[in-house]
């Protein structure tokens, strides 16, 4: 019961790492040097809550304050799902799998609903094609991670990682992680996939958004990448497994590195526009998760 | 529109740490300043926003005629308290807008980062925030013609209180859809001074659009007073360092639309350097070609021809060929492309998505932008 305690700082810890990976690849992009990066968050965050938190015309006052609420409750389970260490995992869930699904379906509510609830342009279009695109990375979420599923035979995350003491899945199925983090940015709405952001929609759904709901929606965005990142360090990294340094330094490793990962592809890449998203997501995407899952279900057989 | 009092932060930690916070900066461009804001993203103490409601800061750049003025005025009241504003303003402009008439002014653009940071300082620090310049109430009264007096036909269209509301239009598949009207512009990031499109939009997508240059075709006196002095006036070197910069301040500003922060950075760091060189653009190009921006837009906007992700990669070869001349040697410097017809650039906007229209709007490639002789500049300033 107590493990239940440590769900906060998890959050809070996996927020601030998602937002300084990202700070440090962006100043490594712009060929800035990396110094007093690491209270670069703070910084912002107390801006954030000296301004004025401004509302539109007519909000809708409930989703305003809901929205980055549910995200962030949303990267709590996730984090809570995730095991960090042989035994010892917050909840402990049978079907952790199917729970991380509902999950990532969830979050896509959550963001559509920051969307509507300014009562304004901007937001409400970022809304509608993060939507039509959150679908389709829906579809890719569920082939990739049945797969991961099928060696340990379980939907249990435990035993998705136990099942990885002699190879990881990363190497039995090489597609599952590179889908599974386009999966992670597109759901999140973090560069390069920020369909619910960017700079031709002002900041997209939080195109009205100021001060301390501003930053609230940040964090709670990046407390759940930071989720997807624990979740892809369990379910293709080997989780807690390695030499050397006890579990949940592995599993803090395997997490940092994703996410300096999918930082840098912020920062290096250029997005894909909604309808490109759509339509690579079906015609490309889906079939390599439809072979990804294949392989997978003959190499469990082997 | 504010209901909320700004609240003072008590906490000298919380305010020690917002002031050294890189300082959220919404730029509204005005008139005979060009895109030379852009550099700004080279600054690593600067944070140019997308919203004014994330800025502590306004800067305006160049003059403000007429609707403008007005424009800028609304968006000043956007931006969350404390704020203020700065002013670019060189000397012989004149006519003081009502949104800076309190408003610091500086007059060099090399002196901005420092003097944005100064004001930011101050604000968090507890100074004063700038007040509203319009009142806090709807832009028209509610009135006009129709059955429930919005101005419409039934229960749709017009605009009450100047909240343009939606009419039913056939769309592209023949199904008939909401159409609402909106402008776009004039100070959406990324666009040439003063440029406005009229757009009606289904969902995301643009049925129709008008282009319109607030505050003037002409754009007034569109000579950059920093291009101006760079090398010996009229020596060609100085002429194609000035170009060269030119084009990088729109790569900077296109990278930026693109989500590309970094990359904005780095065109903008070569902008301002003096002693920029072409291999620094070409090391800027390759990065850009890396992250596969041209490619994304290769298709987007087609306008004389060619494509934004075309423009792009051909601002920065211009930028290449102008830097490598400004150093004496041969480089070839492919021809500007032309400027595009308001008419043409509207009809190209017609079927794109919202996205898409921004991007080529941004893109194309403007009157104001190019740095003219300092001896034509004199014949038309005001």
């Amino acid at each position: 019961m107590t493990r239940v305690l440590a769900v906060g700082p998890l959050v809070v810890a996996g927020a601030y790492a998602a937002a300084v990976a990202r700070l440090a690849a962006a100043s490594a992009a712009a060929g800035h040097g990396l110094r007093g990066l690491a209270a670069e968050p703070l910084r912002r965050a107390a801006l954030a809550l000296v301004q004025q938190r401004l509302a539109t015309e007519r909000p809708d006052a409930a989703s305003r304050a809901l929205a980055p609420a549910v995200v962030a409750a949303l990267a709590a389970v996730g984090l809570a799902l995730v095991p960090l260490s042989r035994g010892w995992v917050v909840v402990d869930a049978g079907a952790g799998i199917v729970v991380w699904g509902s999950l990532e379906a969830l979050a896509i509510a959550a963001v559509y609903l920051h969307g509507w609830s300014a009562n304004s342009l901007q937001p409400l279009v970022a809304a509608y094609r993060f939507t039509a695109a959150g679908l389709t990375l829906l579809l890719l979420s569920m082939f990739v991670l049945i797969g991961v599923a099928l060696p340990a035979q379980s939907l249990r995350l435990a035993d998705v990682v136990d099942a990885q003491a002699g190879l990881w899945n990363v190497l039995r199925q090489p597609l599952g992680l590179p889908l599974f983090l386009v999966v992670a940015l597109g759901i999140t709405s973090w560069p390069p996939l920020d369909l619910a952001g960017g700079a031709d929609l002002a900041g997209g759904t939080a195109a009205e958004a100021s001060g301390p709901g501003r930053l609230a929606w940040t964090a709670a965005r990046a407390a759940l990448l930071a989720a997807f990142a624990a979740m892809g360090a369990a379910a293709f990294l080997g989780g807690w497994h390695g030499p050397w340094l006890p579990g949940p330094a592995w599993m803090a490793v395997k997490t940092a590195a994703l996410l300096a990962v999918l930082a840098a592809a912020g920062v290096r890449l250029a997005g894909l526009r909604a309808e490109a998203l759509v339509a690579r997501g079906w015609t490309v995407l889906l079939p390599l998760a439809f072979a990804d899952l294949a392989m997978a279900g003959l190499v469990a057989q082997l | 529109m504010a209901v909320s009092r700004p609240r003072p932060a008590r906490l000298a930690l919380v305010r020690r740490l917002a002031a050294a916070a890189p300082v959220p900066v919404f730029v509204a461009r005005g008139l005979g300043a060009g895109r030379a804001d852009a550099e700004l993203a080279a600054d690593r103490r600067l944070h140019l926003v997308g919203s004014p409601r994330q800025a502590t800061v306004l800067l305006a750049t160049g003059r403000f005629p007429g609707r403008l003025g007005d424009a800028l005025a609304r968006v000043h009241d956007q931006l969350p308290h404390p704020r203020t504003a700065l002013w670019w303003r060189r000397p012989g402009w004149a006519e003081v807008p009502p949104a800076l008439a309190g408003a610091a002014a500086v007059a060099e653009l090399a002196a901005l980062p420092a003097a944005l940071v100064a004001a930011h300082r101050a604000l968090v620090a507890g100074g004063p925030s700038a007040p509203d310049v319009g009142p806090d109430q709807p832009p028209q009264p509610f009135e006009g013609r129709g059955d429930h007096g919005q101005g419409g036909e039934g229960m749709m269209g017009g605009v009450p209180w100047g909240r343009p509301m939606a009419m039913p239009g056939e769309d592209r598949d023949g199904l008939a859809l909401d159409e609402l009207s909106l402008d776009l512009g004039p100070f959406q990031p990324g666009f040439p001074p003063g440029l406005v499109a009229h757009l009606r939009l289904q969902g995301e997508v643009v049925v129709e659009a008008g282009v319109e240059r607030a505050g003037g075709v002409d754009g007034g006196p569109a000579v950059d007073p920093v291009t101006e002095r760079l090398g010996e006036p009229g020596s060609p070197g100085g002429r194609a360092r000035a170009e060269a910069r030119a084009e990088l301040r729109r790569v900077a500003d296109l990278c930026r639309l693109g989500g590309l922060g970094p990359l904005a950075a780095r065109a903008a760091a070569v902008a301002a350097d003096p002693g920029a060189r072409a291999v620094d653009a070409a090391r800027l190009a390759a990065a850009v070609r890396r992250s596969r921006l041209p490619a994304r837009w290769a298709g987007v906007g087609r306008v004389g021809g060619i494509g934004a992700g075309d423009r792009l990669a051909l601002a920065l070869a211009r930028a290449e060929g102008a830097l490598a001349r400004a150093d004496g040697g041969a480089g070839t410097l492919p021809p500007a492309p032309a400027t595009v017809d308001p008419d043409e650039l509207a009809g190209a906007l017609a079927g794109l998505d919202w996205g898409d229209a921004v991007v080529t709007l941004a893109s194309v490639p403007d009157p104001s932008e190019a740095p003219r002789p300092a001896a034509a500049a004199a014949s038309r300033a005001p």
